[in-house]
């Protein structure tokens, strides 16, 4: 999802700036898909990402929701003692919005945005590794 | 006649706020500040101080304020480690109890206040926000039926309060059965902010029950917090009954962390619709010339007007906020309208408890680092 890189780089380009100190906690909630098919996977590259901002490495993540629910939010814990909850949840049939609060030491950085779909483009979320993770917390509830 | 109220602790807790709202309800007279007889100098001082300032006597002895006949409610603000004991005696006395948040230090305490209050049948509320305008147009988006059946409800309560340093970034090792809350110099965070979210959680869904949580805590900002232990910041995933799913993140998170007084942000979502309250989204912003930490772009001679993409058009800093918002009646005001009207308070001891019940279990959970059922 080409948002996603965009968002990663623009964000990125602000915490390294420095303004709100080292992030510690970020809230993403992620209203971008209308698939409940794509709930894991949004839900996985938005972990993806904040571990990219957060500058660490995910120790654990606890999944509540699921496909059938229309959400997946994520409590994500790093290893240097950093937290995000992380929501990716269906547009149902309203158009797409991101909520974003960055908690920097310093400061905070807030974005809402409201994409096009043209703004989304390139395919589905990719995934990538948390989405086992992810599927494997909301099956054993732990 | 007035109710006749006791204002239980002084100064430098919210009942500076409360004996006020209690003060400026024409149902109320309050009759004397009181405490514990043996609390120690400072609070003496300081509850001395605060009945100075509503001008009325310092009863030292609380049983010989409860033994008033015309004290028909008690509110009662103490350190949280004191607060389960005293207001069990303010219970056995037969007042109604208008109680600070978090209700008690141990549940222990808190569910024999319960027990109590229940069958002496006094009527009770707990200080949180659910009053606000923003709890307030919440519970209005779910009632309203446009969001459908509520699936998750994502809280933020970040307070922008202390000045934040540099603290070392580290897993915070997690006491699991923490007894001490608040001194003068620092406060556990989690345990005093995410107090309201989860209160407003089991009002926005009509009490449903909490069944398990899963917590982190940290030390991210506030040195007086690190050299006590205790946190400054808490990350909490609840599961309500019925599938609800709720997420909070509370803490102090410096002064400079939020243009007001920090972000309180809640989102909703439904089975057909979602919805995003700010508190703060209802504010006022000036954008004008004089303003010093506004700053406009340097003028390019070549473009004098800025005109044109290639000349610096980036302004910075940033614009004024301030925040007014028309009066609502008090909290306070709302425990007396629950008094004369003879109905239960929105959120009660019993809600109190419950929602205790669930940040023992965070510490419980942050210790441990599982998830932790109720």
């Amino acid at each position: 999802m080409k948002y996603l890189a965009w968002l990663e780089e623009t964000i990125g380009a602000k915490l390294r700036a420095g303004g709100i100190g080292k992030p510690v906690f970020v809230r993403a909630n992620l209203q971008l898909v209308a698939d409940h098919g794509q709930l894991i996977a949004l839900a996985a590259s938005a972990v993806e990402l904040v571990a990219k901002w957060m500058g660490w490495t995910v120790r654990g993540v606890y999944a509540q929701g699921g496909p059938r629910q229309g959400f997946v939010s994520v409590l994500v814990e790093f290893t240097a003692g950093q937290s995000a909850l992380v929501a990716a949840e269906l547009t149902q049939s309203a158009p797409p919005e991101v909520q974003l609060l960055i908690v920097g030491q310093h400061g905070t950085l807030r974005f809402d945005d409201y994409p096009e779909p043209l703004q989304l483009g390139g395919g589905a979320p990719s995934g990538g590794e948390w989405a086992a993770r992810i599927e494997a917390s909301l099956q054993s509830g732990e | 006649m007035p109710y006749g109220v006791l204002i239980v602790t002084g100064g430098m807790t919210h009942q500076e706020n409360y004996a006020l709202g209690f003060q400026q309800d024409s149902r109320c007279r309050v009759l004397a500040v009181t405490d514990e007889a043996e609390v120690d100098e400072r609070r003496a001082r300081l509850n001395q101080k605060l009945a100075d300032q509503l001008k009325v006597p310092y009863v030292r002895d609380l049983g010989e304020a409860l033994a008033r006949p015309d004290a028909q409610v008690v509110s009662i603000c103490t350190e949280h480690h004191r607060q389960g004991r005293v207001s069990i005696r303010c219970a056995e006395a037969g007042k109604h109890l208008y109680v600070d948040k978090p209700l008690a230090g141990n549940l222990e305490e808190a569910r024999r206040l319960e027990e109590i209050v229940k069958r002496r049948q006094l009527k009770t509320q707990m200080f949180t926000q659910v009053w606000t305008a923003a709890s307030q147009r919440a519970r209005r988006l779910v009632a309203g039926g446009r969001l459908g059946d509520l699936r998750a409800i994502h809280c933020d309560l970040l307070f922008a309060k202390g000045y934040a340093k540099d603290l070392p970034l580290a897993q915070r090792h997690e006491n699991p059965r923490p007894d001490l809350f608040l001194v003068p110099d620092a406060k556990r965070e989690m345990f005093n902010i995410a107090v309201y979210s989860l209160a407003l959680a089991r009002w926005l869904t009509g009490r449903r029950a909490f069944q398990s949580v899963r917590a982190v805590t940290g030390n991210y900002f506030l040195e007086e917090n690190r050299r006590r232990d205790f946190e400054d910041f808490g990350a909490m995933a609840v599961n309500l009954a019925g599938g609800v799913a709720l997420t909070v993140s509370a803490g102090r998170t410096g002064w400079r962390s939020h243009g007001a007084g920090g972000h309180i942000r809640t989102k909703l979502f439904g089975t057909k619709g979602s919805a995003f309250v700010d508190a703060y989204a209802g504010r006022g912003e000036i954008c004008a010339d004089g303003q010093p930490q506004w700053q406009s772009p340097p003028v390019n001679p070549e473009d004098p007007m800025a005109f044109w993409a290639s000349s610096d058009q980036r302004k910075t800093g940033g614009p004024e906020w301030f925040t007014a918002a028309a009066p609502l009646p008090s909290d306070q005001s709302r425990f007396i309208d629950s008094l004369e009207k003879g109905r239960e308070a929105e959120v009660t001891i019993a809600d109190g408890v419950r929602v205790l019940e669930v940040l023992f279990a965070a510490y419980r959970s942050a210790a441990a680092g599982r998830l932790v059922k109720l």
